[in-house]
């Protein structure tokens, strides 16, 4: 365990180093944020409501979304693709360490930049727009629940795409693919009862609602009680399936590897 | 002109080959495109399920603008992509040799690499612009056809031209990446919606400072005969102009800074 | 300043024209085309016509052995024959001036030997070299004019020939002897040159311009029965470790 714990440190402050990167692959983000506030605004502005949403709850609804979309940035993508590119990958297995906690350790250890990244934007947001509701205390415990979820969630979609390195020479294709399937059906950017049911059904049984649609939901009150305890369950199921599916994929490309000789 | 039109096409001729033996998969870059415009599309047609339009604009006049965006970066990455490349090579001082070359050397920089990506957005972005237009209130006539064409080509002047402009920072910004290029490159994308959304400061940036409104809000504004929007869309071809001459001036000032650097 | 006529900085294209550059450490072969292809490129953006480019593809083939490395592509060529391709690149256009950055840096002697005695037959032809180097076998074997830079000023300007006269005047002779020899003997025979060494093994250094070497030879013979010896020539690389060392002064006199 102690030696997680150190690479998650090691991680930490190895951030401050590659500032510049991180803040850049905020940026796609935030415009992308900017853009859809700007016309939710305009949509719900007049004190319209729609599907159930008022301005001050899209807008809080939104702000989660941007937070859960800042964990695991690009820039903890490309590295972890660029180890399995480089061949580094072959030096890590060589260390008496489990290959994905240890991706996992780092991406934890990372994570509060991302964090306090995000906040500043969600202030910024909030200074210039006026205030968001607040989620009430037992939505406040859900929904803490619910966001402890997204980080390994996040952490393995990206970690499962990463593993296409050892498929692919060409991993940026596959990185923007999984972005744009990620931004539909995680409900980020609109959420998904807006959309026609087939979709909103698809949506359903794919892990990528439970990363930004599920806290979001639970956070602004449309998600309550037993019905939010349900989809946190989902959300933590997922986590299960998903890091078991990472694993397999995992021991099927490395011995696809050592047989054809990397 | 001549000579440089036919080098330039020599040029992206030979990383062409090179891109289509090295990149095994490209096929997945361009889908992954492709997807991204058609993505972007759907949000919008979400949107709009709910509400007839936005600040006056019909669904299908979004998809116009949204359309031209699309256009533009697909023929910046197909045909100008190099362009992304100027951060890595000032970093390696790989323009040396392209100095002493008889060629100019912006054009040496834009026409090193081929985005092949970008004929997902390229065919996307085309068939939006296409489905668009004609399900749009437009007056159609010889004149406006011209016109249409002549914004079209403008606009795409203006995104390429706001690329080289902006990749040229690296110059004074080292780095293994273009910062300035990709962050800059991130706010245009807010001009793939009509910008009257956006508050006065934003629209100044992206319609003045770094004039993305004119690839794709103004231009479509004309052919919707969208009144002081429209007026201002006539424009166009003068900002290309403009665009072009800055570019061009902030890039031989980048490559003079290169030069006196000692390389 | 002027370069084959043309002032640099103020027309850029038409001086590119006129030279052709090598950077030892770097390639302006097209990393991912075969060879051929990158030299067609440059023979486009030259404008070399389509019959003087097959002849200086022969005449690289003759000298540089190009005519292999032509269907490779660049990113798979070893040192060596990178740098034969990139040399090839540079002269394509036939160039007046040529400035060659560390050409041999890495090479193995096989090729250096081959591409020094490209640039000589280019400096024959009527090209002018400017060669920067830390080797100084590039410029023995190449050079007429050497300009010795140190940080920054130029220390010394003039023919290879000038510098040895004027610093690499020593010559060292070893001896062995078959019996022990007085060195003072040795002293007395060669006035003007120092003896080193002692009972059978001696060293003699000796100004070329006072002695030569057939003098200080029949002067061994008469001190005692020789075994063996061996000559040392005045080297380059010993004036050059002198002036960097601040031995040799400007006017290249010894303190």
């Amino acid at each position: 365990m102690r030696k997680y714990v150190t690479l998650a440190k090691m991680q930490a402050r190895a951030v401050l180093a590659y500032r510049l990167n991180f803040v850049l692959s905020l940026f796609a983000l935030m415009f992308q944020l900017f853009a859809m506030l700007a016309i939710w605004g305009v949509m719900l502005g007049s004190g319209r409501t729609l599907e159930g949403f008022d301005w001050p709850h899209m807008k809080a609804y939104l702000l989660v979304g941007f937070l859960c979309g800042a964990l695991v940035s690009q820039a903890a993508d490309w590295r972890m693709a660029g180890r399995i590119q480089d061949g580094m990958v072959a030096i890590d297995l060589t260390k008496p360490v489990d290959y994905q906690g240890a991706r996992f350790a780092e991406v934890v250890g990372g994570a509060w930049t991302e964090i306090a990244m995000a906040l500043v934007v969600c202030a910024g947001v909030i200074a210039f727009t006026g205030p968001v509701p607040g989620p009430g205390w037992s939505g406040g415990s859900l929904f803490v629940l619910s966001l402890l979820a997204v980080l390994p969630l996040r952490f393995l979609i990206v970690y499962l795409s990463a593993l296409a390195c050892f498929y692919t020479q060409n991993y940026l294709g596959v990185h923007w693919a999984r972005l744009v399937i990620v931004s539909l059906f995680s409900g980020a950017l609109v959420p998904l009862v807006f959309f026609p049911q087939w979709l909103q059904s698809t949506a359903a049984v794919l892990p990528f609602a439970s990363m930004a649609a599920t806290p979001s939901l639970v956070y602004i009150g449309q998600l309550r009680g037993t019905e939010a305890l349900v989809m946190i369950a989902t959300q933590f199921g997922w986590v299960v399936v998903l890091w078991l599916l990472a694993r397999l994929i995992f021991r099927h490309a490395i011995k696809r590897v050592t047989i054809h000789g990397g | 002109m001549r000579r440089t039109v036919r080098l330039y096409r020599r040029l992206l001729g030979a990383h062409l080959r090179a891109a289509l033996q090295y990149e095994a998969d490209f096929w997945i870059m361009i889908g992954a495109a492709a997807l991204t415009q058609v993505i972007g599309v759907v949000f919008l047609g979400a949107i709009f399920a709910k509400i007839p339009e936005l600040h006056g604009w019909a669904f299908w006049e979004v998809v116009t603008v949204y359309a031209m965006v699309s256009i533009g970066e697909g023929v910046g990455s197909l045909f100008f992509e190099g362009t992304w490349r100027l951060a890595r090579r000032i970093n390696l001082g790989e323009l040396d040799y392209l100095l002493v070359r008889p060629y100019p050397v912006a054009l040496q920089v834009m026409g090193s690499d081929v985005g092949l990506h970008g004929a997902g957005n390229l065919v996307v972005g085309g068939v939006l612009l296409g489905l668009g237009v004609a399900n749009s209130r437009i007056e159609w006539s010889l004149g406006t056809v011209a016109l249409g064409v002549l914004l079209l080509i403008s606009a795409i002047v203006i995104k390429t031209a706001i690329s080289l402009g902006t990749n040229s920072g690296s110059f004074w910004i080292a780095g293994p990446v273009s910062v300035f290029g990709y962050a800059l490159h991130q706010v245009g994308d807010l001009a793939r919606y009509p910008i009257t959304i956006y508050a006065l400061g934003v629209r100044l940036f992206i319609g003045v400072v770094v004039p993305f409104a004119f690839v794709s809000f103004f231009p479509v504004a004309v052919l919707l005969d969208r009144g002081d929007q429209a007026k201002l869309g006539l424009l166009t071809p003068i900002v290309a102009v403009y665009c072009v001459v800055a570019a061009w001036w902030v890039f031989r000032r980048g490559l003079r800074r290169y030069e006196s650097a000692g390389n | 300043m002027r370069v084959a006529g043309v002032v640099p900085h103020r027309d850029r294209t038409a001086n590119a024209r006129n030279i052709g550059v090598l950077f030892g450490q770097r390639t302006q072969l097209w990393w991912d085309l075969p060879v051929r292809e990158s030299l067609a490129l440059l023979r486009d953006l030259y404008d070399v016509g389509e019959a003087d480019y097959r002849q200086r593809l022969e005449q690289f083939d003759d000298v540089l052995g190009i005519g292999e490395l032509l269907p490779l592509v660049a990113r798979k060529l070893s040192l060596g024959q990178r740098m034969r391709a990139d040399l090839a690149a540079a002269l394509l256009h036939r160039p007046r001036v040529v400035y060659l950055d560390e050409p041999t840096i890495g090479l193995d002697i096989a090729v250096k030997d081959r591409v020094r005695a490209f640039l000589r037959g280019l400096c024959a032809d009527g090209t002018t070299l400017m060669l920067t180097t830390h080797d100084l076998g590039d410029i023995e074997d190449v050079c007429q004019r050497i300009v010795i830079i140190d940080e920054g000023r130029i220390i010394f300007d003039g023919s290879i020939a000038h510098v040895k006269d004027s610093f690499a005047r020593e010559r060292r002779l070893h001896v062995d002897f078959t019996a022990p020899v007085a060195p003072e003997r040795l002293a007395e025979l060669l006035p003007g040159a120092e003896i080193e060494g002692g009972q059978q093994s001696f060293t003699i250094r000796f100004d070329r311009f006072t002695h030569t070497a057939a003098q200080v030879m029949s002067a061994l013979l008469a001190a005692g029965e020789v075994a063996d010896f061996r000559l040392d020539e005045p080297a380059i690389e010993d004036v050059i470790r002198r002036v960097y060392a601040g031995d040799l002064g400007l006017a290249g006199e010894r303190p």
